[in-house]
């Protein structure tokens, strides 16, 4: 299979989007804990249907692949046939620490230590599990909808002394 | 000239069922084969010359108070007889490889023989050679039935296609009988000449009328049907379906019109309702079936409830004085006839290709061939679109003329005449309906979607003579869509002898290649223009598309949840029909059962079994009542006769 690449930049992606999008869930080998989180977006509480999000059971009709876990030798072709199988324009957010990077599984045998070594991903949303609002709000930034709280910062011991 | 020209066409036949028995197998058969292509070719010239120059007639005195035996051919039986040649040229072409041949060089012999016997029933002029040549025939199908040796149930197929066959001919020949007492004569000519008192006429139209359904698989006598045609080898399948079958329909043209002649109302009644129910029930139950050879022989059952639809409208019209619109009901039966027997031989010989690719006809099994075989898929298509009644294709044609027809019951006089024509109608237009949904199903589950087995590697190689044939026999369904007003023309000369003159004239609007249905300003299409603009109308599309799409799009794969392979995750032939099944099921009456945790639903075609049924019900019944005379007792039975040769002797002293 061909090496999976996003066409364009995120923004010129989400432009097309408008104020609808349907999201597929891959669960690429997570431990559970991310799902019951995602479920819990659908409550009532969390609401996610007012901001015009949607959860869809195929990938034909996904603007926004949402993967959870390390990725698993196992899910990897999986995974990248569903990417495979939405239409263009399409969005990656990787949900969960494992999937941010392979987390407390890391890099082994089992597992290929995330999402962003099979998919271009474009929003990493950590924790294990992320709460909701947090799975939420990774999705509004990567529609340009909210502002992104941290930024990449650098620090280095023993500099300015 | 029709005379030779029949002659030497079953010399043809003669000679093909003789050159089986040549030292070398292969090319026994071979030449069989080719007498017989040349045989069909004769007969269409036979037909030809029948119609357009008129026929011949011959005759020897038997002797014997049988009468004269005469080959007589009119027109009417020229257009059987060209019926026959145009099918069954392409048929035997299509067997001409040895790989469609069947196992044994005596199905060559048998299919030259049924073709001979075939023709032989259209030229006979008397009742009694008629009924030879019917019973030849009837023997000649059963072997041909079960002649594949190791296809399953086809000696079960045999047995009840023979008894069934039997029954009809029984039926058939206490008709002519009764029509006898009266004649005196079994010549076709000297039988229409005398009118028989009305119970008689009566009880002789229904008795012939049931003797020739069961041939043609009329429902509720068709039990046979379904099961024999897909335990046949498929040229033979397409042979009996496509020629051979013509023959009951040629029987109630023959004897319940021309000989019975000008009947009471309730006969065009009764033949229109049982036509009207057949059409109904054969598709309704085609849908339920997953074997591809079954549906589509349930699909004749439908076809000829169609063919029944137009003689009972023909009968009704003619009972009520309406000229045009008996004439009109006869043309559109021989028109749908011949359609049904070039479409349903083309989809009969795709079945053969079908199982010749896969080794099954389960649909369930099937699926894909479309890439496998493109040339074979897009042959069964044109047959599929035919019957499935889509313009512009014949099927359209004849059925539109059909629904035309029925729609025309308002100009009958009495209630009793209209209302059947109604329901006729809506039954028919409820099977056109259905069958769309059963052909989309068949070509759906068979020719699209993936694989569900594994097909031969050479499954696109098939033979070139038998992917002629199939060409030849789809061109020819779909000419007699495309140039209806020519075959019009044909069909209302020839059938112009019957119950009016020729009706064709009145068909053509302006310009002629218009077709309307008898009666002016009432409607009009015409297939021929719309063969034209439906392609053209394709085009719009294509060309916006062509125009507006801006990329090529991304091909890629079929999404299967992740899995490599679909899996038999597809919509499957059952899937596909189950809604149909659901909305129906107060009438399949499917049978349901729980054994072992396990949940099994089969339908059981209670019509198909209800008729032979109650008929042993009431056999046993009577035979139980007599069981009391039957004491098993020697002198008990010395006593019957002494008392029957009693009475015949008291009988004997009276007179």
């Amino acid at each position: 299979m061909d090496e999976a690449r996003a066409i364009g930049t995120l923004e010129e992606r989400v432009k097309a989007f408008g104020r609808s999008l349907h999201v597929r869930h891959v669960d690429a080998g997570s431990c559970g804990a991310c799902e019951s989180e995602i479920q819990a977006l659908q409550n009532p509480y969390y609401d996610l249907h007012r901001v015009g999000l949607f959860f869809t059971p195929s990938p034909r009709h996904a603007d926004l692949l949402l993967v959870t876990g390390p990725v698993t030798r196992a899910m990897e072709r999986p995974l990248r046939a569903a990417y495979e199988a939405m239409p263009e324009p399409k969005i990656v957010i990787a949900a969960c620490g494992p999937a941010c990077g392979g987390g407390i599984y890391g890099r082994s045998y089992a597992t290929l230590g995330g999402v962003d070594r099979v998919l271009p991903v474009d929003v990493y949303v950590p924790g294990s599990p992320p709460p909701p609002l947090s799975l939420l709000h990774g999705i509004l930034l990567a529609l340009g909808r909210m502002e992104q709280k941290i930024e990449h910062t650098q620090h280095t011991t023993g500099a300015g002394r | 000239m029709s005379g030779a020209a029949f002659g030497f066409s079953l010399l043809a036949f003669a000679l093909g069922a003789l050159a089986a028995a040549l030292p070398d197998k292969r090319i026994s058969m071979q030449i069989s084969f080719i007498f017989s292509i040349l045989g069909g070719l004769l007969a269409v010239a036979t037909g030809a010359a029948a119609i357009y120059g008129g026929g011949f007639g011959w005759s020897v005195d038997l002797g014997y108070g049988i009468g004269r035996a005469g080959a007589d051919l009119d027109a009417l039986g020229g257009f059987f007889v060209l019926a026959a040649g145009m099918v069954s040229v392409p048929v035997s072409l299509y067997s001409l490889d040895h790989e469609v041949q069947g196992s044994r060089r005596a199905f060559a012999a048998l299919y030259n023989l049924i073709l001979a016997a075939t023709l032989l029933i259209f030229v006979s002029d008397n009742a009694f050679a008629f009924l030879f040549f019917w019973e030849v025939m009837s023997v000649l199908f059963y072997s041909l039935v079960a002649f594949e040796d190791l296809k399953e149930g086809r000696m079960g197929a045999g047995y009840v296609m023979s008894a069934a066959s039997k029954l009809g001919t029984a039926l058939i020949l206490a008709a002519f009988l009764l029509v006898f007492l009266k004649s005196g004569s079994f010549v076709f000519g000297q039988m229409a000449s005398t009118r028989l008192p009305g119970m008689l006429a009566s009880a002789a139209f229904v008795l012939a009328f049931v003797g020739f359904g069961v041939k043609a698989g009329m429902v509720p006598v068709q039990l046979w049907l379904p099961r024999a045609y897909p335990a046949a080898p498929a040229n033979a399948a397409a042979l009996l379906a496509g020629v051979v079958l013509n023959v009951a329909f040629y029987g109630i043209a023959r004897f319940n019109m021309s000989v019975l002649g000008k009947g009471p109302e309730w006969w065009g009644i009764l033949v229109l309702l049982v036509g009207a129910v057949s059409a109904a029930v054969g598709i309704l139950y085609g849908i339920a079936q997953k074997d591809l050879g079954r549906f589509v022989a349930y699909s004749s059952i439908e076809n000829a409830g169609i063919v029944l639809l137009g003689l009972g409208a023909s009968m009704l019209g003619w009972s009520a004085g309406l000229k045009p619109l008996a004439g009109l009901g006869l043309l559109v039966a021989l028109y749908h006839m011949l359609h049904h027997s070039a479409s349903k031989s083309l989809l009969f010989l795709g079945v053969g290709a079908v199982e010749r690719a896969s080794g099954t006809t389960d649909m369930d099994l099937l699926g894909g061939l479309a890439r496998r075989m493109p040339l074979v898929s897009v042959l069964f298509l044109v047959g599929a679109f035919s019957l499935a009644g889509m313009p512009p294709s014949s099927g359209f044609a004849t059925e539109w003329l059909s629904l035309e027809t029925l729609m025309q019951g308002f100009r009958l006089p009495s209630l009793a005449g209209r209302i059947p024509m109604a329901l006729a109608g809506s039954l028919l237009a409820l099977a056109s309906g259905l069958a769309i949904l059963g052909f989309v199903k068949v070509y759906g589950s068979v020719f699209l979607g993936r694989p569900r087995s594994e097909y031969r590697k050479d499954a696109d190689k098939a033979p070139l003579s038998s992917r002629l044939g199939m060409a030849l026999l789809a061109l020819l369904a779909a000419s007699l869509g495309v140039l209806a007003p020519l075959w019009i023309r044909l069909i209302g000369r020839a059938s112009a002898g019957l119950v009016s003159g020729d009706i064709s004239e009145r068909m053509f609007g302006t310009p002629s290649v218009v077709l309307q249905p008898a009666y002016p300003n009432f409607s009009a299409l015409s297939p021929t223009l719309l063969a034209v603009a439906l392609p053209l109308l394709l085009l719009a599309p294509l060309g916006i598309v062509a125009v507006v799409r801006r990329s090529r799009g991304r091909r890629g794969e079929v999404w299967a949840s992740g899995e490599r392979r679909l899996g038999g995750t597809e919509y499957t032939s059952r899937g596909f029909s189950n809604p149909i099944r659901t909305v129906f099921a107060d009438f399949y009456l499917p049978r349901e059962e729980v054994k072992e945790r396990i949940y099994t639903t089969r339908i059981v075609p209670w019509i198909e079994s209800s008729f032979y049924e109650a008929a042993a019900r009431l056999l046993l019944w009577i035979t139980r009542k007599m069981k009391v005379i039957q004491s098993g007792n020697l002198s008990a039975y010395l006593a019957y006769l002494f008392a029957v040769l009693l009475v015949i002797l008291l009988y004997a002293a009276v007179q």
